[in-house]
């Protein structure tokens, strides 16, 4: 079973004809603090091909966040080079779509306006992009709550809006910042089942950044393991799981003993 | 519920206190010069209810006036510090020790700029009250949920947008404790306009009943400030309504000070 | 709030200071409407004789009806938060009260006590005691219901809870409510003088400002501005010390 650990980063992409969906050469991200600059990412070369669900995971301080974020174009690699879709980035763009640990759902817009909000911001025409934010609304079990507000929501509701929103201008990547870790565990479950079956009927790429093991290996096809200090993608797991995947694959004995290789991976990794 | 409840409670304890008023001053026999019961005071408003209407409508539009412009002023000075950041950091030391020195006593330097009359007043308690709207406004816009920030700037809206369409909504509820502040001041500002200049208007009114002995229009003319005091105030209330019925969500803003 | 950058403050009082006296001395805009820096400064030294008896008049009064507003506001809260019948009479009408400008009563005092300090002190008081009232209030009602919990788990009394827990946990609440109140008392001092006194800063102001005196008008609200503050300074020092003897939450 050799095959599918390999130690150190190495680009993997199932199609070399089309570009990958998102590409990281070299990376880097220093801050420069004072006294002695803080090194958030040492290091990340990787990419997430078309269609694939990648992973990464780690402990907290180990920069996988930061990895999201410059992906999403909040914050720019002190050295090397991002792209997407074979396009260098220069900032934030459609081509991906953005989902936080928090559903910051705008309080005083209806659920429907909060999904149409990337739209209002680029004055896209609201006729041309609300069927499609309701067919996602409809896809994610939210029929009936349009014009209801955040607050009447619950969590795994409001973070299923969320990702209503994040895919509301048909991204090529979704990015995914610990969405379910403020969620209690029924509905992180929940929210797990939801994604598996979004990924059955379409086939964007997405990178998901969680802490928790159980949901990397349940929800990707890689999983790219950080270790902190130095910041980098020490491991890369392909997880074998066919698909469509059903949430009862957590149950059988393959999962548990790669959940438990990818333990023992962190642990080696901690000072 | 137990908002109405709470409201015919307090309405009853302020009953109680009148009651005991009128009951204790006819009973201890206080001089009506010197605190005559509210029956008392009642009837002089009832006599000279054509003096309340010559003076208690300057004040009350005077007071309105000066609200708002207080309100639009310092919520645009509010919105340009928030903007430049050089002149907040250059300002604001100033605008927070404008706070604790005595303003009032600037009452007599208005006069001898804009002499005795309605422009005086107004300006003056434009004066006092737009502070507190600007401070306000400052704090409520630098207090935006980090979160939505960050969502506007993935998503590659403008300054311009996220000003109007994050920062400024989430600014409301701060807005609104600075303009429930502005209200009061710009009373104190006219009714102390109205001490300084001694022309017309409740507060003018009030010295005036104290000159002749007339206490019971004096409390009249107090009550009639109490009566415009409680209007502007529960204007602001219902703007807040208004703003809560369209932000939608229960709104929480600093504690208290 | 953003980081303030101390220099910019400076140079913004400084710049503006240079305007005005440039502004003055250029004759642009009337002495009598606008006297310049350096005439202010220099009539604060020139009239030292009738501003430092006056400022002292008005600084006992403040000082003073300050002072009788913490000892009455703190005792009249305390009462209120022991005893729930006087909150439920009293609370609503100091809400009442809120809604008017305190400083309307200022010829009611005149009617009761005359002119002169006890007047304008009992005044002063009465202004500056309803932030020290709801503030003590606030805080009283704001206590942590964990530690209180934890008290009464290990059968601390009434009296325990109320030292330890509530009077701590208050503290903050306290001293915000007794800086506005500083604020209140130079103000309702100098309101006082308005409307009928022969001393302090406030009669000094309106005498001058009748005599077109506006150097005399300036000099004197530099000083209440100093005094004012001092007090308000005062109170934060006051708060420091507590602080680091009372650290709680």
């Amino acid at each position: 079973m050799d095959h599918r650990h390999r130690v150190g980063a190495g680009i993997q992409s199932h199609a070399r004809v089309t570009p990958a969906a998102i590409r990281f050469r070299g990376v880097s991200k220093v801050y420069p603090v004072k006294p002695t600059p803080l090194v958030a990412v040492a290091e990340a070369d990787f990419a997430v091909a078309a269609g694939e669900f990648v992973a990464i995971l780690g402990p907290s301080g180990c920069g996988k966040s930061t990895l999201l974020m410059m992906a999403a174009g909040l914050e720019t690699p002190t050295t090397g080079s991002i792209s997407i879709t074979g396009e260098p980035m220069s900032g934030p763009n459609p081509h991906t779509g953005i989902m936080f640990q928090d559903a910051t759902l705008l309080p005083w817009l209806s659920v429907l306006d909060n999904v149409l909000f990337p739209a209002t911001i680029r004055r896209l025409k609201r006729a041309t992009v609300e069927p499609r934010a309701r067919d996602l609304l409809a896809t994610m079990g939210l029929t009936g709550f349009e014009r209801s507000r955040p607050h009447e929501l619950s969590g795994g509701m409001r973070q299923r809006a969320a990702i209503c929103r994040a895919l509301v201008l048909d991204p090529d990547v979704l990015l995914m910042d610990e969405p379910f870790s403020a969620l209690d565990a029924i509905t992180r479950d929940e929210m797990g089942a939801v994604l598996l079956d979004l990924w059955q009927h379409q086939s964007k790429s997405a990178i998901f950044v969680t802490h928790s093991i159980r949901e990397a290996v349940l929800l990707a096809d890689r999983v790219l393991v950080m270790s902190p200090r130095p910041a980098r993608v020490a491991h890369e797991v392909v997880v074998p799981f066919p698909r469509p995947r059903a949430p009862d694959v957590a149950d059988t004995a393959e999962f548990t003993g790669l959940c438990a290789e990818l333990r023992a991976m962190i642990a080696r990794g901690r000072p | 519920m137990s908002r109405l409840r709470g409201a015919v409670s307090g309405i009853s304890a302020v009953l109680l206190m009148l009651a005991a008023w009128e009951i204790l001053v006819r009973a201890l026999h206080i001089s009506t010069h010197l605190l005559p019961p509210p029956s008392d005071v009642a009837q002089a408003l009832i006599d000279h209810g054509d003096l309340f209407a010559q003076h208690g409508i300057p004040t009350a539009l005077e007071t309105l006036a000066g609200f708002i412009l207080a309100s639009f002023i310092g919520c645009a000075f509010g919105v340009m510090l928030f903007i430049s950041p050089l002149a907040q950091a250059a300002t604001m030391p100033w605008i927070l020790a404008a706070q604790i020195v005595p303003k009032i006593a600037l009452a007599p330097l208005f006069v001898v700029w804009l002499g005795v009359g309605a422009p005086c007043r107004m300006v003056f308690a434009v004066f006092i009250a737009f502070f507190p709207v600007l401070i306000a406004t400052v704090a409520g816009l630098s207090a935006t949920d980090r979160g939505a920030l960050q969502l506007s700037r993935a998503l590659g809206a403008s300054p311009v947008q996220t000003m109007l369409k994050i920062r400024l909504p989430f600014a409301v509820p701060h807005l609104l404790a600075g303009l429930k502040t502005a209200a009061t001041l710009a009373l104190l500002g006219i009714v102390i306009g109205e001490f300084v200049t001694a022309q017309r208007g409740l507060g003018y009114l009030v010295m005036l009943a104290g000159s002749i002995d007339e206490t019971a229009l004096m409390l009249a003319a107090i009550t009639g400030l109490l009566v415009v005091g409680a209007a502007l105030y529960a204007l602001v209330l219902l703007a807040e309504a208004v703003f809560a019925r369209w932000y939608g969500a229960p709104i929480i803003v600093g504690d208290f000070g | 709030m953003t980081q303030l950058r101390p220099l910019s403050a400076l140079i913004f009082a400084v710049v503006l200071l240079a305007i005005w006296q440039t502004v003055t001395m250029q004759s642009l805009v009337p002495a009598v409407l606008l006297p310049s820096p350096a005439s202010i400064a220099n009539r604060i030294f020139t009239g030292a004789g009738t501003l430092l008896p006056n400022a002292a008049s008005t600084s006992l009064v403040a000082v003073g009806g300050f002072a009788l507003a913490l000892v009455a506001g703190l005792g009249l809260a305390a009462a209120m938060a022991l005893s729930a019948w006087l909150t439920r009479l009293l609370y609503p009408n100091l809400l009442l009260f809120q809604l008017l400008p305190k400083v309307a009563l200022g010829p009611l005092f005149v009617v009761w006590l005359g002119i002169g300090v006890p007047s304008r002190l009992a005044f002063t008081t009465v202004v500056s005691v309803f932030p020290v009232v709801i503030g003590t209030l606030a805080g009283l009602r704001a206590a942590n219901p964990g530690q209180i919990r934890l008290c009464q788990a290990l059968r601390a009394s009434l009296w325990q809870i109320f030292i330890h827990i509530r009077v701590p946990g208050a503290l903050p609440y306290i001293f915000a409510g007794a800086r506005i109140a500083a604020t209140l008392a130079f103000t309702g001092a100098v309101v006082g003088e308005f409307i009928s006194s022969d001393s302090g800063l406030g009669h000094v102001i309106m005498n001058a400002a009748s005599q077109s005196d506006t150097a005399l008008v300036f000099a004197s609200l530099v000083v209440l501005c100093i005094l004012g503050a001092a007090l308000y300074g005062l109170v934060g020092l006051a708060e420091r010390f507590a602080r680091r003897r009372w650290r709680s939450r």
